[in-house]
C-alpha cells in the first residue's frame, strides 16, 4: 500500500473541491439568480408595486393626511371623467405630447442615417447628436427658456434679424405656442438617444441586404422601405415605448418651462397628479388620477410591443 | 446572348491599386471561376461587374453594351452573396419575387417564374417559410432561386459555398453544375477554393495580387501551369517545386536536383530548353507523377531513393513525404506501398509530365 507524504496529504487536501452549502446545482443556480435579483426587485417594490397599489387603494376613498380613510367607492373617477374640465384638458395634451415620441423618431431617424453615412468628421457629428440626452432635464428647461424668451430669447432675435416678425412672440406664454414650443425642447433633448438607438439598429442591417436590393432592382428609396424600415422595426418600437414613457413623465421639463401654464395649456397628467397632490393637498384624487395614468400608459406601452410584434428593441438579423 | 468583357479593368482604394489592369473575355454561356488567395482581387472583380465597386479605370462590357455607368439595377445581371443576402423579413416566396415585382411583371407571372425556380431548386415546399427557418443548404438554394426567378443575362457567384460544411459543399457544386446545364446563362464564380474552381469552371482564372496569372481550362492550368504560382496553388497537394540546374548530358538535357540527382529530360522537351543549359531553373513535378518503383533498377539513373518522411494514407491512395536537396517532396503512391515512416522509398519521376519555371519570373518555360 502506498503511503502519503505529509505534504502530499496537503496538497490532496488543497485539490480536493470545497463541499458547496447547496448540494445540487440547480438549486445552487436557482438561490443564485434570485440573490441577484434581490437588490432590483427590493427597489422595484418599495418603490413601485406598494405606491401603486396604496394610490389604487386611495382612489376609492376620501383620505387626507389629517382625517381618517372613509370608503368613497367611485366618488374620484365619476368627478374625474364627468365634471373635471381640467382632467380633460391634462389627457388632451399629453395625447399631444405624446407625439413628441413619433416625431421624435422620424427626425432621429434621418440623423441616424445620415451619421450612418460615409459623411467627414460622422464621429463627431454622432456626439454632437448626442450630447443634448445626458444633459439634466432642468438644465434643458432653462436653455430652452432663454431661446424662447421675448426679450433676450435667441429665437426671438433671429426672426427679428431676418425681418419675419415685427413683435417677439410669446412662445411659453402664448396658448397657441407654448405647448409646442415645450414638445420641440423635448425632442431636442431625447433626439440624440433615439438617434443612437437607431444607429445601432442600422448597423446591424447587413450591407449585402443593400447590395443584393440594388442588383434586384430596388432604388434607395425603394430600400429604404422595403429593407431598412422593416429591419428596423424593433428598435424603432423601442424607441416608441421610451419615448411614450418619456412624454408621460415628463414633469420636470414642463414645471420648469411652463409651469403648466398659460392657464392649463400645457398641463399634462403628471403635472396635474402633482398639482393636485402637493399643491391642492387632495391626495386621494391624485391616487385616482395616478391610476388611470397608469392604466393608460400600460395599454399603450403593451399595444405598441404588440404592433412590434412583441419584440421591441430585439437585433436579430438572421 | 450574353458575353462579359473586361478591358484592362484597374480599382484602387486611395493610393492602393488592389486590381491591376486586367482583361478578360467571358464567351456567351460560359462557366468561368475566378480563383486564388484571399486579397488577390477576385471578389473586388465581381463586384466591379455587378456595379457594387466603382470601377478606377478600364470598362466592363456586358454583350455590346459598356455597362461602367450604369446602376447594378440595369445591369441584367444576378448575384449570388456568401452569406446568402436574402431578406430576414420576407419569406422564401417574397424573397424571390423581390426583383420581380420592380421589373413589371404582374403577380400571376411571378407566381409562375417563383414556383418554376423553386421547382427546378426542389424548394417549393418552403416558399411560406422565413430564411432563418432554413438551414444553410436550404438558404443557398433560395438564393439561387432569387438569382434564376428573372433569367438575367449573367449570374455572379460570390463565395457562394464557402459557408458551407464540406459535404455539403460538394453536393450544392454538383446542383451549380446541374443549374447552369439546365439554364446555360453566363456565370462568372469567385472562389479561393481551387477544388471547386477545378470541378464548376469552363474556364479558370487564376488572380494573383490583382493580376491574372493565367486563364485556361482546368486540364490547362492542372497540367501546364504558366508560372510558379499557379503550380503551386492549384492541386492538393500542389505540384513539388524545387530549385534545380538545367545542365547538359551525354545525349542531351538533364535537370539536376541534387548531387545525386539528375535527371534526364525527355527529348520532347528538350528543344524548349535547349538555351537554359547552365541556368537554374525551378522543376515542377505533381505528386501523382512521381511513380513507385519497388523493383526499380538500381542502375536505372532516374530511380530516387529516399527515407519516408511522413505518411498520410488516404484510403485510394498513401501521400509520401521524403526530401530532396533539403526540400520537402510528396509523391502520392499506392496505398500500403510505404508503411512506417523512416522505410526507404523508391520512385521513379514521370519526366514527361515535369515543368521547368523561370525562378527570377516565376513564368514557365
Amino acid at each position: 500500500m502506498a503511503t502519503t507524504t505529509p505534504e502530499e496529504a496537503i496538497a490532496g487536501a488543497l485539490r480536493r473541491p470545497r463541499k458547496p452549502l447547496i448540494a445540487k446545482r440547480r438549486h445552487r443556480q436557482v438561490v443564485l439568480t434570485y440573490l441577484f435579483l434581490i437588490p432590483a426587485a427590493t427597489v422595484f417594490i418599495l418603490y413601485r408595486l406598494i405606491p401603486l397599489g396604496w394610490n389604487f387603494v386611495l382612489s376609492f376613498q376620501f383620505w387626507s393626511p389629517t382625517a381618517p380613510a372613509e370608503f368613497a367607492g367611485l366618488y374620484h373617477y365619476e368627478e374625474m371623467f364627468l365634471f373635471d374640465d381640467v382632467f380633460r384638458d391634462a389627457l388632451k395634451n399629453t395625447l399631444i405630447y405624446m407625439l413628441t415620441a413619433p416625431i421624435g423618431i422620424i427626425m432621429a431617424l434621418g440623423l441616424a442615417m445620415l451619421v450612418n453615412s460615409q459623411i467627414r468628421s460622422r464621429g463627431l457629428y454622432r456626439t454632437l447628436i448626442f450630447l443634448s440626452y445626458p444633459l439634466m432635464t432642468v438644465g434643458v428647461g432653462i436653455i430652452w427658456r432663454w431661446l424662447y424668451d421675448e426679450k433676450v430669447g435667441l429665437f426671438n432675435f433671429i426672426l427679428r434679424s431676418l425681418g419675419l416678425i415685427d413683435e417677439p412672440i410669446a412662445f411659453l406664454e402664448s396658448f397657441s405656442t407654448a405647448l409646442a414650443s415645450v414638445m420641440a425642447a423635448a425632442i431636442w433633448q431625447i433626439l440624440g438617444f433615439f438617434m443612437i438607438i437607431l444607429l445601432t439598429g442600422l448597423q446591424n442591417i447587413p450591407e449585402h441586404l443593400y447590395e443584393a436590393a440594388s442588383i434586384d432592382g430596388a432604388n434607395r428609396w425603394r430600400q429604404f422601405y422595403r429593407i431598412t424600415l422593416p429591419l428596423l422595426r424593433p428598435s424603432i418600437f423601442l424607441c416608441l415605448i421610451i419615448g411614450i414613457i418619456a412624454s408621460f413623465t415628463s414633469f420636470d421639463l414642463i414645471f420648469v418651462m411652463t409651469n403648466g401654464g398659460p392657464g392649463h395649456a400645457t398641463e399634462l397628467l403628471i403635472t396635474y397628479i402633482y398639482r393636485s397632490a402637493f399643491q391642492l393637498s387632495q391626495f386621494d384624487y391624485a391616487g385616482a388620477l395616478t391610476v388611470v395614468m397608469f392604466v393608460f400608459f400600460i395599454t399603450i406601452a403593451i399595444l405598441a410591443n404588440f404592433v412590434a410584434g412583441g419584440d421591441a428593441g430585439k437585433v436579430d438579423i438572421n | 446572348m450574353a458575353t462579359v468583357t473586361l478591358n484592362s479593368l484597374y480599382k484602387n482604394y486611395g493610393e492602393t491599386e488592389v486590381v491591376h489592369g486586367i482583361d478578360l473575355e467571358v464567351g456567351h454561356q460560359e462557366f468561368v471561376v475566378l480563383v486564388g488567395p484571399s486579397g488577390c482581387g477576385k471578389s473586388t472583380t465581381l463586384r466591379m461587374v455587378a456595379g457594387l465597386e466603382d470601377i478606377t479605370r478600364g470598362e466592363i462590357w456586358i454583350d455590346d453594351t459598356c455597362v461602367n455607368e450604369l446602376e447594378p439595377q440595369h445591369r441584367d445581371i444576378a448575384m449570388v452573396f456568401q452569406d446568402y443576402a436574402l431578406y430576414p423579413h420576407m419569406s422564401v416566396f417574397q424573397n424571390m419575387a423581390f426583383s420581380l415585382q420592380y421589373r413589371g411583371h404582374d403577380k400571376s407571372d411571378i407566381r409562375r417564374r417563383v414556383l418554376a425556380a423553386a421547382d427546378i431548386l426542389n424548394i417549393s415546399e418552403l416558399l411560406e417559410r422565413r430564411p432563418k427557418q432554413l438551414s444553410g443548404g436550404q438558404r443557398q438554394r433560395v438564393a439561387m432561386g432569387r438569382a434564376i426567378v428573372r433569367d438575367p443575362k449573367v449570374f455572379l457567384f460570390d463565395e457562394p459555398l464557402s459557408n458551407l460544411d464540406a459535404k455539403l459543399r460538394v453536393s450544392m457544386r454538383g446542383e451549380i453544375k446541374k443549374l447552369h446545364r439546365r439554364v446555360a446563362t453566363t456565370s462568372i464564380y469567385v472562389t479561393h477554393d481551387q477544388v471547386e474552381a477545378m470541378t464548376l469552371a469552363d474556364r479558370i482564372v487564376i488572380m494573383n495580387a490583382g493580376n491574372i496569372e493565367q486563364i485556361g481550362t482546368p486540364d490547362e492550368v492542372y497540367s501546364k501551369p504558366a508560372s510558379v504560382f499557379v503550380a503551386g496553388f492549384v492541386g492538393s497537394p500542389t505540384m513539388n517545386l524545387l530549385p534545380a540546374e538545367l545542365t547538359a548530358a551525354d545525349d542531351g538535357l538533364a535537370v539536376r536536383l541534387d548531387n545525386d540527382i539528375a535527371l534526364r529530360i525527355p527529348e520532347t522537351k528538350r528543344q524548349r530548353y535547349a538555351n537554359y543549359v547552365g541556368q537554374p531553373v525551378v522543376f515542377g513535378l505533381r505528386p501523382e507523377n512521381i511513380l513507385w518503383s519497388p523493383n526499380g533498377a538500381a542502375q536505372n539513373d532516374a530511380l530516387i531513393r529516399r527515407t519516408a518522411e511522413e505518411i498520410e494514407p488516404l484510403g485510394s491512395d498513401t501521400l509520401v513525404f521524403f526530401s530532396i536537396g533539403g526540400r520537402e517532396v510528396v509523391g502520392r503512391l499506392p496505398p500500403n506501398s510505404v508503411r512506417r515512416i523512416g522505410e526507404t522509398v523508391s520512385v521513379l519521376p514521370e519526366m514527361d509530365a515535369m515543368q521547368l519555371f523561370d525562378p527570377a519570373s516565376g513564368k514557365a518555360i
